[in-house]
């Protein structure tokens, strides 16, 4: 009997307390708005089963918890926790990026850079509220809205902080299709939404071939802390405009960034337990996410409204949007704000410009703040 | 700590006026070379004729006699193929001379077909075939192989307003 009653105190129904109960449902929530409205399955759908196994309640010292030494979740979460598995998703965005519409037009690129504004006053708003400067910064790189830039850092600055910072960054891309219309509407006019792109030139094999090894040094001599996000990233789109790689390419594209999803997502998940987690601290990063997420997607629509009057080839200032670097799904709420205006106005080609900028630019947003900080 | 003397305490307007002219810099530069690559890869195609220009040496003044051959002689134009198009081929014509304007020198026949089935233009795949038969559009060689433009050495010309000239 006494047997039965010490097995029955070790359930996760006896331990179980309201905080994993809450966890359970965030879980939930995440599994649910992957598979029925469609934010960021890939993603949210790991996420939210690695926060439902990170979250049933287990006896401490049994070596099952992902903080616990020796249990298989901690060795997995190895590669969140020293920065392996976001150079490795970058690979593959490499590896299936095609940069033809930044070549371009390459002075989109500036939207991208516009955009990390929400990084640096995000960095400014968090230290002012008291975080010290190393969770400041990681904080701040939430507003680059990339997932893997956000967990690299993280990682090497405040590695305690990486499950909040990780679900906030991946809840704000998901919840890209929400957060920025509204920020479109405000501060763009009916007319400057339906301005209409000229078609971009045609770009030859070499420049995209040439385009991956020059972007890599030009941006890896300025700020070599971003080498490892940069160098695979670069590295993979390489692999794919070579051409005499593709079995690489394929691999990186498909396998690789599919397993490297996989374990991150479900990591990610896992290490937001109920005790960890759910602290004021956590409502804090939440809350200057989403503000800086604002911040960054007003920063590219304002600076696309200040090149338009310096320049004679007008850009319609929705693509600024975009320079906040979650990829795709920024680039296609812009066409789809641009559609609603102008059925027959097709931005998103030139939306990829700034999107894919705004990685570069999140990326060496990255690097400076790990060399200032660390 | 808390508020400005946080900020300031951690540096962190050094930090954000440094980061933010980094991420500034690092994307307008690149920016700035990818807009002149083309140009760029273009001069280095042509590396040999301009080191031949630039090796070229000075010849001595011509004589007299030198100047009066190199005088120009009175060239006749140069003949232009024509091609004889009827009414709707030449309203067509036009048409698609219109819709690739907004692609550019350069477009593609897919986007083209596109654009005119959109508008209602009809047959034209037929107009098209005849139009690349007869020169009027050719295709573009080497790594613009899939895109055309209007060849300029050929001209459309209404067969009516050919008859009634004739």
């Amino acid at each position: 009997m006494e047997l039965i009653l010490d097995f029955l105190g070790n359930t996760g129904f006896a331990l179980a307390d309201y905080r994993h109960l809450i966890m359970i449902a965030v879980g939930c929530t995440f599994i649910y708005l992957g598979i029925a409205k469609h934010y960021e399955p890939l993603l949210l759908v790991p996420i939210g089963f690695g926060i439902l196994m990170g979250n049933i309640p287990v006896f401490k010292g049994l070596g099952l918890g992902i903080y616990e030494k020796g249990s298989v979740l901690h060795y997995l979460y190895f590669g969140v926790r020293q920065g392996i598995y976001p150079p490795l998703i970058f690979l593959g965005i490499g590896a299936m990026t095609d940069f033809s519409t930044m070549l371009a037009r390459p002075k989109l690129m500036l939207l991208g850079a516009a955009a990390q504004v929400g990084i640096f006053t995000t960095f400014l708003a968090a230290l002012a509220l008291g975080f010290p400067a190393n969770e400041a910064g990681s904080i701040g790189i939430i507003g680059g809205a990339d997932g893997p830039t956000a967990i690299f850092l993280s990682a090497k600055l405040a590695p305690d902080l990486v499950g909040p910072i990780a679900i906030a960054a991946y809840s704000y891309m998901a919840l890209v299709p929400v957060i920025q219309p509204p920020i479109m509407y405000l501060l763009t006019t009916k007319e400057e939404r339906l301005i209409r792109m000229s078609e971009p030139r045609a770009v030859s094999k070499r420049e995209k071939i040439i385009f991956p090894i020059v972007g890599f040094l030009l941006c890896c001599f300025l700020a070599p802390a971003a080498l490892p996000l940069l160098g695979m990233l670069f590295f993979g789109n390489l692999l794919k405009e070579c051409l005499v790689a593709d079995r690489l390419a394929q691999t990186a594209r498909t396998g690789l960034i599919d397993i490297v999803t996989i374990l991150l997502g479900v990591t990610v998940g896992a290490s937001t337990q109920a005790d960890v987690f759910l602290t004021a601290k956590s409502v804090g990063i939440f809350c200057l996410g989403a503000a800086s997420f604002m911040v960054a997607t007003a920063g590219g629509i304002l600076f696309a409204k200040l090149m338009n009057l310096v320049s004679k080839d007008k850009i319609n200032p929705l693509l600024g949007a975009a320079g906040v670097s979650a990829v795709p799904d920024s680039a296609r709420v812009v066409q789809l704000v641009g559609n609603r205006e102008d059925p027959g106005n097709y931005l998103l080609m030139h939306a990829m410009a700034p999107n894919i900028s705004g990685v570069i630019g999140s990326a060496i947003a990255a690097g400076v703040l790990w060399s200032f900080l660390l | 700590m808390y508020g400005l003397s946080a900020i300031s305490a951690a540096n962190g307007w050094l930090i954000t006026a440094a980061g933010i002219s980094i991420v500034f810099t690092g994307l307008a530069v690149l920016a700035t070379v990818l807009a002149n690559l083309e140009k760029a890869l273009t001069a280095w195609d042509k590396r040999r004729e301009l080191m031949k220009k630039g090796r070229a040496t000075p010849r001595p003044a011509p004589t007299p006699e030198e100047v009066a051959a190199a005088k120009p002689k009175e060239e006749t134009a140069p003949t232009v193929p024509v091609v004889d198009l009827s009414q709707e081929q030449m309203e067509v014509h036009g048409y698609f001379q219109w819709l690739t304007k907004r692609q550019g020198e350069i477009f593609s026949l897919p986007r083209l077909l596109e654009q005119a089935e959109k508008r209602g233009i009809r047959n034209p795949y037929t107009h098209l075939d005849f139009f690349l038969r007869h020169g009027l559009i050719q295709e573009l060689g080497g790594e613009q192989r899939g895109f055309y433009r209007w060849n300029p050495q050929v001209k459309a010309k209404s067969a009516e307003e050919a008859e009634v000239g004739s």
